[in-house]
């Protein structure tokens, strides 16, 4: 027991290492600390009353300037503050619907790839239900009966997401089942929850990680669909896909209203993707030798 | 390949990047009409709307988007005109021979599309099965029976004494049929809509749900004054804002309805283009749900129009196309009259209408609202509203459920838009009467039972001075009582071709296009 | 493998009951004043009433999930509520056209994207390697209906090389099917991309490489073929987001899918017509998932193994 533990850790540090040798990663990593910083420390950057909700009505769709970095938005608001302050909902967003999506839909496909047959069949034909309404649509109706509110954002764009992952992690699953080490596994009698968890999952991690860096990407911008349709975060809270909606009918007048905070979600996604890769080669247990 | 394949997809990339860094610069549409058509016009005039078309059945729609199409393919016994007065249209002259009684007299000589003539049973048959239909049924309520005498005379008889039967003769939903067509389209299983076919001065051509529906002239429409003056019009559907103006910027369309109002400016600058403004009867307002406290007491009412910059709301919902507005029903509508009380922006006296109502202290409520240039007035209010701290979150929702929960009365405020038809009674009847409190469109839960006898007698007072008389009071008391905070009322904008001609705007949104022409 | 396919076919009937009645009741969950959406803001509460009894919208949820199955077992999508016309009809009049717009959308993507996944594998860390990845990360990152107003401005607006909406003509196309395709082809091609890597690493390639196969015929023969699994999963799946992602992209260029009835409808909360779009919608999918599948047997023949 003692030595399992010891041996996980190295594994742990390991992949650590291998991680840190890896620049680009390591560029992801930084930004998303920068970004991470920026969501706790909103407060101290930009005040929220004074600067992210504070209308000033004579200074709107004002380009950027010295007071106002990214220029003001169509209530005369200062951008800056609201990307900065965004950055806490577009990353709560991502993060928990991924997570939702994730968990659920790895457990499912898990369980359809390992068992096959009768398992496989009854899950797989309940996620075609999931997956055969398109994931938009889906969250779509789920938000408009339940709402429009950060929490059924997230709980739309989660739930739509599972089929995505319990199909993915069943293909894996099944692509990595009949090969030698989960068979050595069990034959020294280890039971099938421990072999799926033990010994399967973490052998098809890198498509899991390469799709759930792709899917906070795809989070945040579902959130910016829906508000592009009316369905987003409620007013005056700033949302990065919010912004970026309600400055499209300011696009050919004030390019900086959907500039910016597209940018926003850009170098996150950027950010979110390199790391994404990098944890991906670090992962891969193939290259342990 | 390889490199090929990659230099294509940076290729498009860069240039589509490029492109959108390009878009903020001034450039403005050079536009051009591609072959525009010469006198007579034989060259389709495209106009761009942005709902389609719900039905070209004149019985089985109520919105404005399919009036375009059904009012040129059908007619009317009776039109507005552009002096808000009520003339015949197949109608040569009507008389009331009582309360209760209109004998009319129907034009000589009108034809339908194909070719069979207008008589009175049609009249009869149209009215009396319009009665039947949910959609626009309630516009006849009052009527109990047509009856005809010959082919050009016939009667209307009504079960209640009526102000509103002549103005809603007009509605689109008032259209006339044809018997003898659309009782064979039914009897072959057919829809009216499948071969919508009218006396109006223009002919169905043809229709893309979603995208597009064509009409062509009638070269035999009756009255030659009002006559197809360009062979064809091609309404496109065309729903995403930017992309409207842009196609009437690079000579997709002739003639734009629905002017997006972050457009107006750019179009304004545009040699090529020309926009044309009117006043509508649209009214936007704010207003709080009397059922609840602190709502029910006037001076919190008071306060909060004394505490919203209309101004802003103006500017952050509409871009600043209209004006600030006092008023209950649109300045362009019949039944309008400037005898509101008006409260200006003054925070202080809204501080101290709150104090003394007791809640200097402020209170937290919400506000529903159904679309997004309504989310941006409700943004403004807000702010303005924090200043009193008072804290009101916003809820934005589908219009379904804007309607279903502000019907239940869920909703301690909201923002809605009212535009006024013709008659002043469909107006004032569903917005501030008690019996319609909710789901019948007063979704202020004001209940006044004075307001309700006013609204009654002016529906049916035959006097014309006492009806202005009760509309007087009621827009004076409900201002008094501050029942809505009036927002705007927003322009009305047409923008088209500088060389296109013909454009008839109409403040009630019933607009003719039978006059339009290069 | 016939009757796998054929097993495949009569499972579509629970999946399109199940889809029925999930989103039956996520619509009937959501409050909506269906009447009064149809009838607009200035009819009379009387009418609202008969309309609203008219339709059946007062009986309980389970009474007309009831109702639509026995008409949905006879084959009958039902009559939309706004329009009174026949579901079906409304939708298969739009439905080639999205189905149009996805299918040259995932041709765009497909084509463009697996070449370079592999170009990219197969020179990891190379110049050609960064290029196609930082644009298959800004296509990921670009939201369709952003890009699609960039391209209208751009292609429309300036250079007036394509109509900035409708449906008539190839031309009209371009800009939809490279709005709708963009994000597809990224995933596409990092997927492609990682799925490649992590199929070269693997010891069977590293034995033919030893054998002494051309470099050529080890990637496109034996790399290629085992790399494409988890892509034509991905593929599979992103025909559905292509459906999805079809209803902003109709939207902005004004394109008469069903994407657009299908947003019209929720809004409206016009049950019968949303269920009509998402079944046709789920039976179309369904079948490109069975392609899927069955691709899946041609490419690994340890999957065809087990359909015997």
């Amino acid at each position: 027991m003692e030595n399992k533990k010891a041996k996980k850790r190295s594994m742990t540090m390991e992949v650590c290492q291998r991680l840190a040798r890896n620049k680009m990663a390591m560029l992801g990593l930084a930004i998303l600390v920068v970004l991470v910083l920026c969501a706790v420390f909103a407060d101290v950057i930009a005040d929220y009353e004074t600067k992210v909700v504070a209308q000033n009505i004579a200074n709107r769709l004002k380009g950027p300037s010295a007071e106002h970095w990214f220029g003001t938005d169509e209530f005369g608001r200062d951008i800056f503050a609201r990307i900065i302050h965004g950055s806490r909902v577009s990353l709560v967003v991502g993060l928990i619907s991924v997570s939702v999506s994730l968990i659920l839909g790895g457990i499912l496909g898990a369980f359809a790839g390992f068992y096959g047959g009768r398992v496989d069949n009854v899950i797989m034909r309940v996620m075609d239900i999931f997956l055969a309404v398109p994931s938009t649509l889906l969250a779509m109706t789920i938000v408009a009966a339940l709402g429009s509110s950060l929490v059924n954002v997230m709980l739309a764009i989660g739930v739509s997401g599972i089929p995505t992952y319990a199909r993915i992690v069943r293909a894996a699953v099944m692509s990595v089942k009949d090969q030698e080490f989960v068979e050595a596994s069990r034959a020294i009698g280890a039971t099938n929850v421990t072999t799926i968890f033990r010994e399967i999952i973490p052998n098809c991690l890198a498509p899991i990680i390469v799709q759930a860096t792709l899917s906070v990407a795809g989070a945040i911008l579902s959130t910016a669909s829906l508000s592009f349709i009316g369905l987003g975060v409620q007013p005056p809270d700033p949302e990065w896909g919010a912004m970026l909606s309600g400055g499209r009918n300011f696009l050919r007048d004030a390019v900086h209203l959907t500039l910016f905070p597209g940018l926003a979600i850009v170098i996150t996604i950027l950010a979110l993707n390199l790391l994404g890769d990098g944890l991906r080669d670090a992962l891969d247990p193939r290259l342990k030798q | 390949m390889r490199k090929v394949l990659c230099t294509i997809l940076a290729g498009v990339m860069t240039a589509s990047l490029l492109a959108g860094c390009g878009g903020g610069g001034s450039d403005q549409g050079n536009s051009t009409k591609g072959s525009s058509g010469e006198a007579g016009g034989s060259q389709a005039i495209n106009i761009g709307i942005n709902t389609d078309v719900s039905s070209l059945d004149p019985h089985n729609h109520n919105d404005t988007a399919s009036s375009y199409a059904t009012r040129h393919i059908y007619s009317n016994l009776v039109r507005l005109t552009d002096n808000n007065e009520f003339v015949g249209d197949l109608a040569e002259k009507w008389e009331f021979v009582d309360d209760m009684t209109v004998e009319f007299t129907l034009k000589e000589g009108v034809k339908f599309h194909d070719g069979t003539a207008l008589t009175a049973e049609d009249v009869k048959y149209s009215l009396e099965s319009q009665k039947e239909s949910p959609k626009v049924g309630h516009l006849v309520s009052m009527i109990e029976s047509v009856e005809v005498k010959d082919d050009t005379h016939f009667i209307i008889h009504m079960n209640t004494p009526s102000n509103a039967l002549i103005s809603s003769l007009n509605h689109s939903g008032c259209a006339i049929y044809s018997k003898a067509h659309v009782e064979k389209l039914l009897a072959d299983g057919k829809k009216i809509e499948d071969e919508p076919m009218g006396t109006g001065p223009y002919k169905f051509e043809n229709w893309t749900p979603g995208a597009s529906f064509t009409l062509v002239k009638n070269p035999d429409y009756f009255d030659p004054e009002r006559a197809a003056q360009n062979d064809k019009l091609t309404f496109k559907v065309i729903p995403e804002d930017s992309a409207r103006t842009i196609a009437l910027e690079n000579g997709e369309l002739d003639l734009l309805i629905d002017v997006p109002f972050t457009d107006a400016g750019k179009i304004r600058d545009n040699d090529k283009l020309a926009l044309d403004e009117y006043t509508s009867t649209h009214v936007e307002y704010f207003t709080v749900n009397q059922s609840k406290a602190p709502f029910d007491n006037v001076k919190v009412r008071q306060a909060l129009s004394h505490a919203i910059n209309k101004g802003d709301a103006l500017i952050a919902s509409i871009n600043g196309e209209g004006k600030v507005f006092d008023n209950y029903i649109g300045e362009a509508a019949i039944g309008y009259y400037d005898v509101v009380t008006k409260y200006d922006y003054d925070v202080e006296k809204a501080k101290a209408l709150l104090e003394e109502a007791g809640y200097g202290d402020g209170f937290t409520f919400n506000c529903y609202v159904s679309n997004a240039k309504r989310a941006n007035s409700a943004t403004v209010i807000q702010a303005n509203l924090a200043e009193l701290g008072i804290t009101m979150n916003i809820e934005q929702m589908e219009a379904s459920t804007f309607y279903e929960k502000t019907g239940n009365s869920e909703h301690d405020s909201c923002i809605a838009g009212w535009v006024a038809n013709a008659e002043p009674d469909n107006t004032y009847r569903p917005l501030f009467t008690s019996g319609n409190a909710g789901a019948g469109g007063n979704r202020s839960f004001y209940k006044n039972p004075e307001i309700d006898k006013l609204v009654d007698d002016a529906a049916t007072n035959s006097d014309k001075a006492a009806v202005q008389k009760d509309y007087e009071t009621i827009l004076k008391t409900l201002s008094d009582e501050a029942v809505w905070v009036p927002l705007y009322a927003q322009t009305g904008l047409i923008a088209r071709n500088a060389d296109l001609k013909g454009v008839n705007p109409s403040p009630i949104q019933m607009h003719d296009f039978y006059a339009l022409h290069y | 493998m016939h009757k796998y396919v054929i097993k495949r076919l009569i499972m579509l009937i629970p999946v399109v009951i199940g889809v029925s009645f999930l989103v039956f009741f996520i619509m009937s969950l959501a409050p909506g004043d269906t009447a009064r959406t149809i009838l607009g803001e200035d009819a009379p509460i009387e009418a609202i009433e008969a309309l609203n009894e008219e339709l059946g919208l007062n009986d309980p949820v389970l009474i007309r999930y009831g109702r639509y199955m026995v008409g949905l077992a006879h084959g009958d999508l039902g009559t939309s509520y706004k329009s009174g016309r026949s579901v079906f009809t409304e939708v298969m009049s739009r439905f080639p056209d999205t189905l149009k717009l996805a299918f040259w959308g995932m041709i765009f993507a497909v084509v463009l994207s697996i070449p370079i996944g592999i170009i990219s594998a197969t020179k990891q860390y190379s110049l050609i390697d960064s290029v196609s990845m930082v644009f298959a990360l800004l296509g990921v990152a670009t939201p369709n209906f952003w890009l699609g107003l960039m391209l209208i401005i751009g292609f429309s607006l300036h250079l007036r090389w394509f109509p900035s909406g409708g449906s008539e003509g190839w031309k009209a196309l371009v800009l939809p099917v490279i709005t709708l395709g963009t994000g597809c082809m990224a995933n596409i091609t990092r997927t492609t991309r990682s799925s490649m890597l992590e199929v070269i690493r693997q010891d069977y390639i590293r034995t033919a490489k030893a054998k002494g196969v051309g470099y050529r015929s080890v990637i496109y023969k034996h790399a290629l073929k085992n790399a494409l699994i988890p892509v034509v999963t991905v593929i599979g799946l992103q025909f559905g987001s292509l459906l999805g992602g079809a209803v902003l992209t109709e939207a902005v260029f004004s394109w008469p899918g069903v994407g657009t009835y299908l947003v019209n409808s929720i809004k409206a909360k016009d049950t019968p017509a949303v269920l009509g779009c998402v079944i046709i919608f789920s039976i179309c999918f369904s079948i490109v998932n069975l392609c899927v599948d069955i691709l899946y047997a041609y490419i690994d023949p340890r999957i065809k193994s087990k359909y015997k």
